[in-house]
């Protein structure tokens, strides 16, 4: 059923593959902690990455989009679920066995300012993976970070310097240069480009694409941003409330959105083009409290067309033609 | 659209700090007329917010505006005392600021920072600045007003907490409202909302709007005209349709090319090169020349104005021949 999400990645190999994730926060409440509430920031969420492709993640703030990105690198522990890197189960790996697969699979933060330390020099930050992982002298590890700042676009000088003497958008390139340290065949980008300026993003975003292109990256881009996640996306799955509401095509949500959410949101999206400036959806209320969602379609209070069906069944994710996948009773 | 109801000439304000003097806005020139909604965009730095304080005389420590005049009804603010300033802040121009978190005072119910601010400017008793608080929460259009007076601004979303400090700037009947990224920090679904909002608060309340916004696409979604700022200086002006869609200026050109649209999928993203000048050398000459893809050599001097249409103007000197 889900292997023919996105139509043309069809015959491919999943590279990355999510089943059924769930990741549960226990929240302390009441007087001294005797109530504690449970937080379903993902709840059941099936994905799919092809080899050298780019799956874009979009979604509100609140909807699970970053609490998925670590799961998969297990940056944080899934409460059940599966995780397949390249046939193997990564939530069954041993801690060796992880460190070992993270050369593979690495990440770049959303804000620069804070996932780079500021007392260590560009050398000590890029250089670090390389030195856990890999035993290389210390000229060796020099001559690599230098190779890596280039390869981002950056000047080998720059080694000595500290995060204080650089720009937000080259903070971000060393970022991402620390990220391909070790040559991964898997990044997780978590809004990479969310702290910066629109000409600076396009400086990142052309160089992300790029990489891609001459390493055979495969990329799950995670964003809030729809237009940029529909410009460097292959597919896209739309989240919401710890779920996953529609998974097609960048193409198919763009130009065919079929669940009310997916509508709603790009018809909220402001948009330079002249043409998309119609007359919009606007969507009442906010994001339901994941603590206790609502029952059936966690977005029917939001919904116009809501029915009875949508109050108290849950949607399943089904396919509705060319791998177009969405969760919704209409 | 007769008389501008701001009119900013010239305006140059410069910061004394440790490393020398920042020159923060080099001689902006901005109308804003009434009714109108005038979209101020610009990338980190340019002095987009810093243009919005001005007006409100709200210039940080440090900060000292060196020349020029705005003008609000006739009357030069910047030679106004303090004393007046603060008979036409909240009153006669109100600001909305980016982060409603911390622009609300946890401390306060929202029904009491909204009469704090009606104390201050108007004579009312009691009960008749209840009513108006509530409607002013009615024309927000936030739910079940009554209740809402009576909350604290941790009980409420960013969403409402945003339409409340609206319903604050709204209070004493302001001609400007001066909203200062008022959606940055919302999702875009309660985006679409405040801006939804905005709109129908202009033509409702005929309240002019100073919309201070990094986003294009904001810009083309609400505004009427827009600036563009580049290094604190104007680089173009004009009604949306003019200057978005057919940009004159190549700043305005390579901001639009580095910003994604839908039509752009599978074409690169053009990045500018270069960064941006460092505020602490005086500008010469064309601020944007060094990164100009098109600078010539005139362009060492500082930029005419040149009329494209009667309202939409731009300052380069590639387009000063078409002008005589």
């Amino acid at each position: 059923m889900m292997n023919d999400i996105g139509d043309t990645d069809g015959a491919r190999e999943a590279q990355v593959e999510v089943k059924d994730l769930v990741k549960h926060f226990a929240q302390r409440g009441g007087f001294l902690g005797r109530n504690p509430r449970v937080v379903r920031a993902v709840d059941g969420v099936s994905l799919k990455i092809a080899h050298k492709r780019t799956l874009g993640l979009v979604g509100e703030s609140g909807c699970g989009k970053t609490t998925i990105g670590r799961c998969i690198l297990r940056l944080i522990e899934p409460t059940s679920g599966e995780v397949h890197f390249e046939g193997v189960d990564v939530l069954g790996l041993s801690g060796r066995q992880l460190r070992r697969m993270r050369r593979d699979m690495q990440m770049v933060f959303q804000n620069p300012y804070s996932s780079l330390d500021p007392r260590m020099s560009v050398l000590s930050i890029v250089g670090e993976p390389i030195q856990t992982h890999l035993s290389l002298s210390h000229s060796e590890m020099r001559d690599r970070v230098v190779e890596l700042l280039e390869q981002v676009g950056m000047s080998g000088d720059h080694i000595y310097r500290y995060p204080h003497e650089f720009s937000g958008g080259q903070l971000q390139r060393i970022a991402v240069a620390r990220a391909l340290a070790l040559n991964p065949k898997f990044l997780v980008l978590d809004e990479p480009t969310a702290a910066l300026d629109v000409s600076v993003q396009a400086q990142v975003i052309a160089k992300l694409v790029e990489l891609q292109q001459d390493l055979n990256l495969t990329y799950l881009f995670i964003s809030h941003n729809l237009t940029l996640v529909h410009y460097v996306s292959d597919t896209i799955a739309v989240t919401y409330l710890g779920r996953i509401i529609e998974h097609a095509s960048s193409e198919a949500i763009f130009d065919n959105p079929i669940h009310p959410y997916t509508q709603a949101l790009l018809s909220a999206t402001p948009s330079l083009d002249r043409e998309l400036r119609q007359q919009r959806v606007i969507l009442t209320g906010g994001v339901p409290d994941p603590v206790n969602p609502p029952p059936g379609c966690v977005f029917h209070p939001r919904c116009s067309r809501a029915k009875d069906a949508c109050r108290q069944e849950e949607p399943r994710l089904v396919n509705a033609g060319d791998g177009h996948m969405v969760a919704c009773h209409l | 659209m007769n008389e501008p109801l701001v009119i900013i000439r010239d305006l140059r304000l410069q910061f004394r700090t440790y490393a020398g003097i920042v020159h923060a806005l080099n001689g902006i020139d901005l109308e804003i007329y009434e009714q109108d909604v005038l979209g101020l965009v610009g990338e980190t730095g340019c002095g987009k917010s810093m243009t919005g304080l001005c007006i409100l005389g709200l210039v940080p420590r440090g900060g000292e505006i060196v020349s020029g005049s705005i003008g609000f009804r006739g009357e030069d603010l910047l030679t106004k005392p303090e004393s007046y300033m603060q008979q036409v802040r909240g009153a006669k121009i109100a600001m909305v600021f980016q982060d409603p978190s911390t622009s609300l005072n946890p401390l306060f119910t929202i029904g009491q920072q909204i009469e704090t601010v009606m104390k201050r400017h108007q004579q009312a008793d009691k009960t008749q600045m209840h009513e108006r608080a509530l409607e002013l929460l009615k024309v927000v259009e936030l739910p079940d007003p009554a209740r809402i007076m009576d909350t604290y601004p941790h009980e409420l979303s960013g969403g409402m907490k945003q339409r409340a400090s609206i319903a604050i700037a709204l209070s004493c009947g302001a001609d400007l409202l001066i909203a200062d990224e008022p959606t940055t920090d919302l999702d875009v679904t309660v985006q679409a909302q405040i801006l939804d909002l905005l709109r129908r608060l202009r033509e409702a309340q005929g309240v002019a709007i100073l919309m201070i916004t990094h986003d294009l696409a904001v810009v083309a979604e609400t505004c009427q005209r827009v600036a563009v700022l580049y290094a604190g200086q104007v680089v173009e002006s004009g009604p949306v349709d003019e200057v978005l869609y057919e940009a004159k200026h190549p700043y305005t050109r390579a901001l639009l090319e580095a910003s994604p649209k839908r039509s752009s999928r599978g074409k690169t993203l053009q990045a500018i090169p270069g960064t941006v000048p460092s505020g602490l050398r005086p500008l010469e000459g064309c601020a944007f020349s060094p990164r100009c893809p098109r600078a010539m050599e005139v362009c060492a001097q500082p930029p005419p104005r040149v009329a494209v249409t009667p309202a939409h103007a731009v300052y380069c000197y590639l387009y000063a021949d078409s002008e005589e």
